[in-house]
């Protein structure tokens, strides 16, 4: 037994890599399906979402990167679709040089997704861009930015991402400064999310609403306790829980099961491995005591 | 099963493999992958900055702004008709052409500066443009860093926005009056969170008190503040592991999905 | 002169950014406003720096034929077609920069970074020891909050929210309230003059 342990604590990296490979393939191709529980900061991101005013745009920064894009596409792409589903305008804006593709993209699909939706239900409803939504593109300088947007949007953004002068969007005509907005969305996986609260969120008060990668979620709970961010919405598990809400079955909820079964498998990995350290340890230590 | 036969969808699929060789062992295919992927994505970063910066935020208003100062009201007139301007930039509604041209050129020369780092015997010069984006930005940060990170905190430490509006002290005698008279597990952490958050913010930050020796009292603080350091770690250990496991998650959707069309 | 007038910029601009915070007179707001402008377009040529370096790196390893020069000429032609395709033809959706942007850039990166799963399931196996009274902590905490996020039985995720919250939150705050004042202490260095580590030498 210690023998086969010892051998286990010089196995090729290789054999794991595999093992994790085949549970990540495996589990997406089976028919499971897995429970989803709501925590707290999701409830909050999805009834602030739920109750924004009409009139009141939400802003939502596309504050990501492509290597961070599985992680974060879901959560976007159920945000996106919850306010367009509840009459709530969208002004998006980008603060990472990367993201404008990303956030032109999802625009679009998730638009192109429940318009052909709506025609399917017979529903007489179109979304359209410069009416429920409008996308103003990147702007170098993070704060300088938050802080212009907080003066007028206009001397940020003169026009939209497609040349358009705000003036002319339908939806921007009475839009000037954060306290025309409902909330300030963020999705990223990188400090970003604080700057909005510092220079957003802090001097106006509009709720800062965060979407982040996983590696930045623990970080933020001492500001979703003073409500410095009203709602947080933490990796995969927390845009499957959104979508949960929502009762829409997109990626996050079809990732979820590999979630699991990879988490499981990596906890056995860690008791595997520490159970061989001890084992094999113990008996080093006694053949040293002999010795002496 | 339904492979892709959508082009793109396959150099994106044999793009993916490349990167996924790298798990057998280094070799040139991930390499060329390594590099086409740096050169792509600062492409992309000169393009983006091209139409979404340097465009709206200094070639339009120049241009209109000189225009203004060179054409006569009519001809000029037509030129925004033409290039379709249906209003003043918003830096010529608050200045007149002359000054306008000014303050575009200038921050424009101040970040030209900056590339003068290149030339060794001019270098010097860059300072100046990196004293005042220095500046500027340390000089707006630490009003709102004070506010959000220092002042807000604290406040969060001593006392809570309850679900009804009201503020109540973190450190609640209510709770420990509820869990007395109705003694549980959910009473017992509704009583101890508030207290248990106070003791840790303090043992933390005595932890990263370097101005005397970790002794006595302070020394005591600070081990109990590793502790809940440790916890923190450990919370953000679990949490990495989730995140990078969705990232491979999302690759693999794509290719089973999208490419080999195996599982929807 | 050339490390005095820097100083001066930076004390003065400095300064003013900080105190036009607290000042609500419109000249002082209509100058803060046209700092932050400003600020917006240095950021933007600050950016041109990484692609200017991005090239010097890549140029000068072709150039003098390093061994592997090869990739870098897949970097900077890479660089260059993209940058023309996008310059020439436009960055909207539909266009062939976006296509080359969600098909290959865009893969390309997010299996790199996905790559990382393996290895750290790699590492927990052969280094994540609850060798002393500390790493026993972290690991308790790392696993409840694995299983917590995945599996759903409600004392679990209750345990698991109160473990972020509680001690996980009053660590992260001392260390938001830590790093907070070591920032702030490094922005009033740079203002008043005592830290010039970005003056470079002479």
């Amino acid at each position: 037994m210690k023998k086969l342990l010892q051998k286990l604590l010089v196995l090729d990296r290789r054999w794991i890599f595999l093992v994790i490979g085949l549970v990540v393939i495996i589990a997406l191709v089976a028919p499971c399906t897995t429970s989803i529980g709501i925590t707290t900061p999701v409830q909050s991101f999805y009834d602030i979402i739920d109750n924004a005013e009409k009139d009141k745009p939400v802003l939502v920064s596309f504050d990501l990167g492509p290597s961070t894009l599985p992680e974060l596409e879901p959560m976007l792409r159920a945000v996106v679709r919850h306010a367009f589903l509840n009459d709530v305008q969208i002004i998006a804006t980008a603060m990472l040089i990367q993201a404008p593709g990303i956030a032109e993209r999802i625009l679009v699909e998730v638009t192109e997704e429940l318009n052909e939706e709506f025609e399917d239900q017979g529903i007489d409803r179109r979304i359209e861009m410069g009416k429920d939504w409008v996308f103003l593109g990147f702007r170098a300088g993070v704060a300088a930015v938050m802080l212009g947007i907080g003066e007028e949007i206009r001397n940020v953004y003169p026009t939209d991402y497609y040349g358009t002068y705000l003036d002319d969007v339908p939806m921007m005509q009475n839009i000037h400064n954060y306290y025309d907005m409902s909330a300030v969305v963020t999705v990223s996986g990188t400090q970003i999310p604080e700057s909005w609260v510092m220079y957003a969120g802090g001097p106006s008060g509009v709720p800062v609403l965060v979407g982040v990668t996983a590696v930045m979620a623990p970080n933020f709970y001492a500001y979703l306790q003073t409500g410095q961010m009203a709602g947080m919405l933490g990796g995969l598990k927390g845009a499957s829980e959104y979508e949960r809400l929502m009762d829409y079955d997109g990626m996050a909820t079809k990732g979820m099961i590999a979630q699991l079964w990879v988490h499981v498998t990596i906890v056995i990995f860690i008791l595997l491995g520490n159970v061989a350290y001890f084992v094999t340890r113990s008996g080093k230590k006694k053949r040293l005591s002999v010795q002496r | 099963m339904e492979l892709a036969t959508d082009i793109w969808v396959w150099v994106a699929a044999i793009l993916t493999l490349f990167v996924y060789s790298f798990l057998i062992k280094d070799n040139p295919l991930y390499k060329f992958a390594e590099h086409a992927m740096g050169g792509l994505g600062v492409g992309y970063w000169t393009a983006v900055l091209f139409y979404n910066v340097i465009i709206p935020d200094f070639w339009e208003p120049l241009t209109i702004a000189i225009r203004k100062l060179s054409m006569t009201p009519q001809n000029f007139d037509a030129f925004m008709a033409r290039e379709g301007f249906s209003q003043m930039p918003q830096i010529m509604q608050d200045f007149s052409p002359g000054v306008s041209i000014l303050l575009l050129l200038l921050p424009a020369i101040i970040g030209l500066l900056l590339f003068t780092r290149y030339i060794p015997k001019i270098a010097w010069i860059s300072r100046f443009s990196l004293a005042f984006y220095l500046g500027a930005a340390s000089g707006i940060a630490i009003p709102n860093t004070f506010q959000t990170r220092i002042l807000e905190q604290l406040r969060g430490t001593i006392v809570q926005d309850a679900p009804d509006g009201s503020v109540v002290p973190l450190f609640s005698f209510d709770a420990w009056r509820d869990f007395f008279a109705a003694p549980g597990i959910e009473t017992f952490f509704d009583a101890i969170s508030g207290p248990l958050l106070i003791l840790g913010v303090v043992c933390t930050l005595s932890y990263f008190f370097f101005s005397k020796e970790h002794k006595g009292i302070l020394g005591g603080m600070a081990r109990i503040g590793i502790w809940f350091l440790m916890i923190g770690f450990g919370a953000s250990f679990g949490y990495t592991v989730m995140g990078r496991v969705s990232l491979l998650i999302g690759r693999v959707q794509f290719l089973l999905t999208d490419w080999l069309g195996v599982a929807g | 002169m050339r490390r005095q007038i820097p100083l001066v910029i930076v004390f003065v601009v400095g300064l003013f950014g900080a105190l036009s915070y607290f000042i609500m007179e419109p000249v002082i707001q209509d100058l803060r406003e046209q700092m932050l402008t400003w600020l917006r377009i240095i950021a933007a040529f600050a950016l041109g720096l990484g692609i200017a370096s991005f090239l010097r790196n890549h140029g000068r390893r072709m150039t003098r034929q390093v061994p592997g020069w090869g990739f870098n000429v897949v970097a900077i032609l890479s660089f260059l077609s993209m940058t023309f395709i996008g310059l020439v033809w436009g960055i909207e959706e539909g266009t062939l920069f976006r296509e080359l942007f969600d098909n290959a850039q865009v893969p390309m990166e997010a299996t790199m970074f996905s790559l990382l799963a393996f290895f750290i399931a790699s590492a927990s196996f052969r280094a994540f020891r609850a060798r002393s009274k500390e790493a026993t902590l972290l690991l308790a905490a790392a696993v409840i909050v694995m299983l917590g996020r995945v599996l759903d039985f409600d004392w679990l995720s209750g345990i698991t929210e109160w473990i972020l919250e509680v001690p996980n939150g009053a660590a992260q705050r001392g260390i938001i309230i830590g790093v907070g004042l070591g920032m702030i202490a490094t922005a009033l260095r740079i203002i008043l003059g005592i830290e010039r580590s970005y003056l470079g030498g002479e």
